[in-house]
């Protein structure tokens, strides 16, 4: 490809990043073969299993049909991203280990970022909202109900901290 | 059996933090800028004759650094055990039939490189259909003694249905039609290829089971065994291209590493992996059933059609298993089944979930409920009266199902469904939602038995360190369906060993010699039996060792997780004791062995997994949408192991067999495929999820590792017929093939006399 190469800036997982990406590369791709972040896979390539989901600005987008370019002074988080600064586990990732929402594991990092978007959008989520919010995760193991249990679960976590435990 | 510690524990998965943390590496995720990528040229249409292959101007394309053809091929151009060829030579049989390898310096390049080459080709006349295939003048794929284009044909019988047919009071004919269905994994399959720097080569991949792909690249490359060495990564779903279809991949870009010297990447893009892969082929069952006024089944006659694609493949063992199930988990006296495998130009039959069996136990099950109706009998009582109970003969005179459950098992969903009250009385729903309620059972033999005509091993080893932690290794694939996870937690429970430092590998050559070819369905229960083999002489040596160093006899040793304890309340680590079996050089790895039961005498399999499962669904009679509200889903597993990864699995079989049910289906027009992509070809999502409730009946099941029958199919095979039963419970039309679609369903309410005024 004799093409130009563009400079790009955006936030990755809360890090500037400044590189060059040529105009016809998808995010999906300058992810994973340039910022070597595999956790969002390259499924269908067409947007419609969500294997490549990351957030940008917080909601949930398919990165395999976006352009890099797409991604100008935007912040970006993948599963890489989302554990505290001091390690702990993310509390949905810590809800799927336990709840074994997790089977061959190739669309949970896309299924991840739906629900942290989700909890943050939507503290509260209904039964609807959840399934809503995770429609364009597909999961061809089929383990929706332990994901939708385990989504419920953080939920309830979150309401129910600890320390408010023997308040309530 | 001991009580147990570990086993039986409801333990998060041995691999979920990697995968939960995006730092698990599938094949796609393990790459080197300067790996060279190849592409797959395939046939472009499903019968043709090539003339001439023009590669200039792919060779010329930018980036391209060779074009491989079957000449190419240093060794035999065909699978060493059925007779496809790794490129097609002069007459590609199916559309996507491999034909050229482009190898470029990137994807890109390769694939630019793969639509510049010329084909100039001559388009022959093709079977597309059983109903084509079977035609007195059709073009022959084969012709063998069963006839022309018949791969395979048996025939099978018991007692005497021409009798049955005559005494019966009712009988019943119908004929049912199953689609194609892709695995439609959402991680395509994908190898990664290099000459090993000590000679020979290594594959790596998303693929299983390794021994058949190594078994293939002798053949293909003139190499022995002990020069290739094949890696097992951790596989996003399977089937297809990554299980019976590996070996063709895994060849192509071997032979593309070993005539360039270097590193090739072959990842498949998803519309690729549809195309080029094998297929669950159509099935049409014609089935007669005969039957006395209070509900005693007679007698069932089976034909079964079962479409196998262009090349021998798996097709046998699904016509066996279908033979040895064929009338599903019922006591019916006079049986005759003749089964056939027509061969038409389309992909080779591979063994998805329920193999030769889903379309078996959908035709059946329904049929019961046609005939209920027609006897005017609850379909569920239909089916107490008839199925198997412990003790009951079993077909082809097998001794009898001693594990059988059926009974508790039916007993659970009808009490958790109300089953009489929503199959009886009028539902409290909107005018235009129509409630249904339907039932079905299934049973499946589990490990290699009648349908393997090859002997079926597993093998296992184990190594203890210095430093208390254990390394396992088997031949068994780690799917997603959790199996890494109960073998360390076997592993944890026989030899006091922490869970926490038991490692579970990918399967690998040379960690563990040949284990079986086909490992699909059935290596849980053997690769249990093969690692038990290997922890035996190592727990006796840890107690024996343990025993002095705590100055007691061995029978006074009680093992904890992680630690041996003396009557007296004494006590040492698992790693401590280890450590000393070191020092007294004591051996630190044993190896396990297992060969299974095939073809046996008394029974057809080693032992069998029983399920009862109903459904519930509401149709929207205007605009035909069908939800499946709930599912109540019981099985007899023996022991288990682990209760939330038996019913994850469990959700998932029936989120799968929803699928069949409502969903999928792969349509080709002239034997070229119009919806192979995950936008086209449509799988179950988040929004079709119905509320599952499992049920499991345990009591230790006898010679299977720690009890556990495993589940095999179990989950998938009566969600379709459970599912189908109850829309023609709500709408009052038998439905006699899959998928049901709302396109389906209108037009079979259309064609329907009450429903088209």
């Amino acid at each position: 490809m004799s093409q130009t190469s563009i400079s790009l800036s955006f936030t990755l997982n809360q890090t500037p990043i400044e590189i060059l990406v040529y105009p016809h590369e998808t995010a999906l791709s300058v992810l994973r073969r340039q910022m070597r972040l595999t956790g969002a896979k390259e499924g269908c390539d067409q947007a419609a299993c969500g294997a490549c989901t990351i957030l940008l600005d917080g909601l949930p987008v398919y990165a395999c049909t976006m352009l890099a370019l797409q991604l100008q002074d935007r912040q970006i988080t993948t599963v890489e991203g989302i554990q505290a600064d001091d390690g702990d586990f993310h509390l949905l990732q810590r809800v799927f280990i336990e709840s074994d929402a997790i089977q061959c594991g190739f669309c949970t990092p896309g299924m991840l970022l739906s629900a942290v978007a989700l909890v943050q959008q939507q503290p509260n989520p209904t039964e609807d909202e959840i399934r809503d919010a995770l429609s364009g995760n597909l999961c061809r193991c089929g383990g929706y109900q332990r994901i939708v249990q385990a989504i419920h679960e953080a939920i309830h976590e979150l309401h129910h901290t600890p320390d408010e435990e023997p308040a309530s | 059996m001991a009580t147990h510690r570990v086993v039986g524990r409801p333990l998060p998965r041995i691999d979920a933090i990697e995968k939960a943390t995006g730092e698990a590496r599938y094949i796609d995720d393990c790459f080197e800028e300067s790996a060279l990528f190849v592409a797959t040229l395939g046939s472009p249409s499903a019968h043709i004759r090539i003339r001439r292959l023009d590669i200039t101007s792919a060779l010329q394309t930018p980036g391209v650094i060779k074009v491989l053809t079957a000449r190419d091929i240093p060794g035999t151009n065909r699978l060493p055990w059925w007779p496809q060829p790794f490129l097609v030579e002069h007459e590609a049989l199916y559309h996507g039939a491999p034909i050229a390898l482009v190898i470029a310096e990137s994807e890109d390049a390769a694939r630019i490189g793969v639509d510049n080459i010329h084909i100039d080709y001559e388009s022959l006349p093709h079977v597309t259909s059983i109903e084509s295939a079977l035609k007195e003048d059709a073009p022959a794929l084969t012709v063998t003694r069963h006839g022309r284009n018949v791969w395979f044909r048996e025939e099978r019988s018991q007692g005497d249905i021409d009798e049955a047919f005559s005494d019966a009071d009712v009988l019943l004919q119908r004929t049912y039609h199953t689609p194609f269905h892709a695995t439609g994994n959402l991680e395509p399959a994908g190898v990664i290829a290099e000459p090993d720097p000590d000679g020979g080569i290594i594959v790596s991949g998303s693929l299983e089971p390794p021994f058949a792909v190594q078994e293939s690249l002798a053949t293909l490359l003139e190499l022995p065994y002990n020069r290739i060495r094949i890696v097992q990564r951790p596989l996003g779903g399977s089937g297809g291209a990554k299980a019976e279809g590996a070996s063709l991949l895994a060849g192509h870009a071997a032979l593309a590493a070993w005539l360039t010297g270097r590193q090739t990447r072959m990842i498949y893009s998803s519309t690729e992996d549809f195309l080029l892969t094998g297929k669950q082929l159509p099935c049409q069952i014609k089935v007669k059933c005969g039957a006395l006024r209070d509900g005693t089944i007679l007698g069932c006659h089976i034909q079964l059609l079962l479409q196998g694609g262009a090349y021998i493949s798996t097709q046998e063992s699904a016509l066996k298993r279908a033979i040895a199930h064929a009338v599903g988990p019922y006591n019916i006296p006079n049986v005759h089944i003749d089964a056939k495998v027509i061969a038409t130009h389309h992909a080779p039959y591979i063994a998805l979930n329920g193999y030769g069996q889903s379309a078996l136990c959908f035709a059946i099950e329904c049929l019961l409920d046609e005939l209920s109706q027609k006897l005017s009998l609850d379909p569920l009582a239909l089916r107490r009266q008839n199925m198997l109970t412990p003790g009951a003969p079993m077909l082809w005179e097998q001794t009898t199902a001693e594990t059988c459950q059926l009974p508790a098992l039916l007993e659970a969903v009808e009490e958790a469904s109300n089953w009489h009250t929503a199959r009886t009385q009028s539902p409290d729903t909107p005018e235009h939602i129509k409630r249904g309620i339907g039932i079905a059972l299934s049973y499946t033999g589990i490990g290699a038995g009648y349908e393997s005509s090859v002997p079926e091993h597993a093998t296992a080893s184990i190594q203890l360190q210095r430093d208390g932690t254990v390394l396992v290794a088997t031949a068994h694939a780690e799917t997603g369906q959790g199996s890494r996870t109960l073998l360390a937690q076997m592993v944890a429970d026989d030899l006091a060993a922490p869970y926490e430092s038991i490692r579970v590998l990918e399967s690998d050559t040379t960690r563990v010699t040949d284990g079986s070819r086909r490992m699909h369905a059935h290596s849980f229960l053997a690769s249990g039996h093969a690692l038990l083999k290997a922890t035996a002489p190592l727990r006796q040596q840890l107690i024996q060792t343990a025993a002095r160093m705590l100055y007691t006899a061995e029978s006074n040793i009680i093992l904890k997780p992680g630690r041996f304890i003396s009557k007296s309340g004494k006590h040492v680590s698992f790693t401590e004791v280890v450590e000393t079996c070191w020092n007294v050089g004591m051996p630190m790895a044993q190896y396990g062995w297992y060969a299974l039961p095939h073809q046996g005498d008394e029974s057809l399999y080693p032992l069998y997994a029983y399920a009862a499962q109903i459904a519930e669904v509401e149709i929207d009679m205007e605009t035909f949408d069908i939800r499946v509200c709930n599912i109540y889903s019981a099985h007899d597993i023996g022991h288990n192991i682990n209760p939330m990864l038996t019913q994850s699995a469990v959700e998932s079989g029936v989120i799968q067999g929803l699928g069949l049910a409502l969903l999928e289906r792969l349509s080709f027009s002239n034997g070229e495929m119009n919806n192979g992509n995950l936008r086209d070809y449509t799988i179950p999502s988040m929004k079709d999820l119905p509320h599952i409730k499992t049920f499991f009946l345990q009591e230790e099941a006898p010679n299977c590792p720690f009890g556990y029958k495993s589940l095999g199919a179990s989950p998938l095979l009566a969600i379709p017929p459970a599912i189908i039963n109850a829309i023609t419970h709500a709408i009052g039309v038998p439905i006699d093939s899959l998928p049901v679609t709302p396109e389906a369903l209108y037009e079979l309410l259309s064609a329907d006399k009450r429903y088209s005024d």
